[in-house]
């Protein structure tokens, strides 16, 4: 045993000395897969490193650092085009594209899977997870302290009651980062306090009965019509939007879990009455 | 005749009031009462008024329609085994739908929306008369019909992916499987003077199918212009089905289910057996209704996947029945 490790040690040495004339450790060669952890790259490496970036990217609807992304490489995801790039490291989640991440590990390719973090412990758990693999563990601490600098407000007991709706009449309870990023910012959540458990659905009776304070409202991208945003349309939605304020958060401050969910605790405190 | 109907119209009442009563918040019945005539708090008029009764009406009026439709249908092709959802006219007037809203012109225009969709349920029907005709064998129809919702079904997937959207999943869900959840006053608007034209076309050709069970050279003997029956049948079923689809996607089955359980008690005169039909279909689909927001999933199902539940192992059914008979 302790003979098998010092030969690999002496392997890894031996490789380290032919082939990495700088920093050995670091992965230099990064393919995202989906949007997340396009952000992850974006905040986290210069873009040299950044071989390809998901088709969302450069989206400025869903993509938070959209700027960074422009002129990068992207795919469409699909294990051939990845191999191609012969990357040294992929990140993915469980997700999307299981058999694709399958076919890169068969092929050799270290890849990351990102979990769905949800309480602000998991996220910096998250966060310093992907930062380590990046190789980059300094860079990680220091986007951490733009998220616990907006998290430091203990759960609100009285504050405004929020409603959170989502195209298709979707919302989110207990256990989702959407609860996270509302009790950070100083509100309660509607849907949890009717006793819904990660993301579910809020029927419209229950909205308009329960009266809450204030709509929050995402992915009804604008332009794009489609059926489960002409919600928006039906007359009960109307008239309550009459009535309380609705916050639009922009989609892409929250397209998923993580560092940058500090840019929609930020949006929802900015927009508290 | 006239005693099925006035049970059926009871039926068809008190299904209705269940609708209005039974929702996500349980409301007491004076609370109810006042909210739909305007005296209770303003919030439970619109629970009552805006959401609950947009829910009631649309689950009678498409019900009427399909169960109409599915009996119209029955006597234009003579098949037994014809039905909207069945052969395809459902898909095909769904895919009329999404086409234009991920095109836009739902948004700029809202009486695009029905019209495409019965367009998309017409040329589906003409497709379907060329395809079989008259008295084809059971097998002809239900093959057209798979290649019809297949067709339909893939080209409905193609638009979505051209126009792409984060919600592209559930969306399809309920052009395959639809839903009367959140519907609101204005879908009633836009569908109902559709409706109402075609259930008057289908209802005018009862003289007809009953000469049409002679065959049709007897019924053109008594003096039944064909030509004009087939296409009454088969604009009012464009009509019915199209503007159904474009407000709650396809619910299929309850064109097959009714008229098959309602045939002996009208003595087997397709005349009699289409505003039964209707009635029928019309109760069934708020009682299915009901039974959907009943069952406790979050979210909540489609109604579409309750029909077929229902209508699936009934067509099976229908099938080796057909079948016993052929031999």
């Amino acid at each position: 045993m302790v003979l098998r490790t010092l030969c690999g040690g002496l392997v890894f040495a031996t490789v380290s000395l032919f082939h990495m004339p700088v920093q050995a450790d670091k992965p230099q060669r990064i393919v995202s897969l989906n949007v997340c952890a396009d952000q992850y790259l974006l905040g986290l490496v210069e873009p040299n490193r950044i071989v390809a970036l998901s088709g969302d990217a450069a989206n400025p609807q869903i993509s938070l650092q959209y700027e960074k992304a422009q002129g990068i490489h992207t795919t469409r995801g699909t294990a051939e085009e990845i191999l191609l790039l012969k990357p040294d490291l992929v990140i993915a989640n469980k997700w999307r594209g299981a058999k694709t991440t399958e076919i890169l590990r068969q092929s050799g390719i270290p890849v990351l899977m990102l979990a769905l973090p949800v309480t602000y412990e998991q996220i910096e758990a998250e966060t310093r997870k992907v930062a380590d693999a990046l190789g980059e563990g300094e860079k990680g601490e220091a986007l951490l302290t733009d998220l616990k600098n907006t998290m430091s407000v203990a759960p609100p007991e009285d504050g405004p009651l929020a409603a959170y709706f989502m195209p298709g009449g979707y919302s989110a309870g207990q256990n989702t980062f959407v609860e996270t990023v509302l009790h950070a910012a100083g509100y309660r959540n509607l849907a949890s306090e009717l006793g819904l458990t990660g993301w579910s659905s809020l029927s419209l009776e229950e909205l308009v009965l329960k009266k809450p304070d204030v709509l929050v409202m995402s992915f009804f991208s604008k332009g794009k019509y489609s059926l489960s945003t002409r919600l928006r349309q039906h007359s009960a939605m109307q008239e309550l939007m009459k009535k309380i304020p609705v916050i639009d958060v922009p989609d892409k401050y929250w397209a998923c879990g993580g560092w940058f969910l500090f840019e929609a605790i930020h949006y929802l405190k900015g927009k508290k009455v | 005749m006239v005693k099925l109907s006035s049970s059926l119209v009871l039926a068809l009442l008190l299904a209705m009031g269940l609708g209005l009563y039974i929702g996500y918040t349980p409301l007491p019945l004076d609370i109810l009462w006042g909210g739909l005539f305007g005296e209770a708090e303003r919030g439970y008029q619109i629970v009552v008024q805006e959401i609950r009764l947009p829910r009631v009406l649309l689950g009678a009026v498409i019900g009427f329609s399909l169960g109409l439709s599915g009996a119209a249908m029955q006597g234009l092709l003579r098949n037994p085994l014809a039905e909207p959802g069945v052969v395809g006219i459902s898909a095909t007037a769904g895919l009329g739908g999404v086409i234009v809203i991920y095109f836009g012109l739902a948004s700029s225009f809202a009486w695009s929306l029905p019209l495409a969709s019965m367009t998309g349920a017409g040329l589906a029907v003409v497709l379907l008369f060329v395809l079989t005709g008259r008295d084809a064998s059971v097998l002809t129809i239900i093959l057209a019909g798979v290649a019809i919702s297949s067709l339909a079904v893939a080209l409905t997937s193609l638009t979505m992916s051209l126009a792409p959207t984060p919600w592209a999943v559930t969306e399809m869900l309920f052009w395959v499987m639809g839903a009367l959840k959140d519907r609101s006053m204005t879908d009633v608007n836009l569908t109902v003077p559709f409706m109402v034209m075609g259930w008057i076309l289908i209802l005018t050709t009862a003289r007809a199918l009953d000469a049409l069970t002679l065959g049709e050279e007897t019924a053109r003997s008594m003096g039944i212009n064909l030509k004009s029956v087939n296409l009454r049948l088969i604009i009012g079923t464009a009509m019915c089905v199209g503007a159904s689809v474009s407000a709650a996607g396809s619910i299929g089955f309850i064109g097959l289910v009714v008229p098959h359980l309602l045939r002996p008690m009208v003595a087997y005169q397709p005349s009699r057996l289409l505003l039964v039909s209707g009635l029928g279909g019309a109760v069934l689909l708020i009682l299915a209704d009901i039974a959907v927001r009943l069952i406790p999933s979050k979210p909540e199902i489609n109604l579409g996947v309750l029909t077929a539940m229902i209508g699936a192992p009934f067509f099976l059914y229908l099938i080796l029945k057909t079948r016993r008979e052929m031999r």
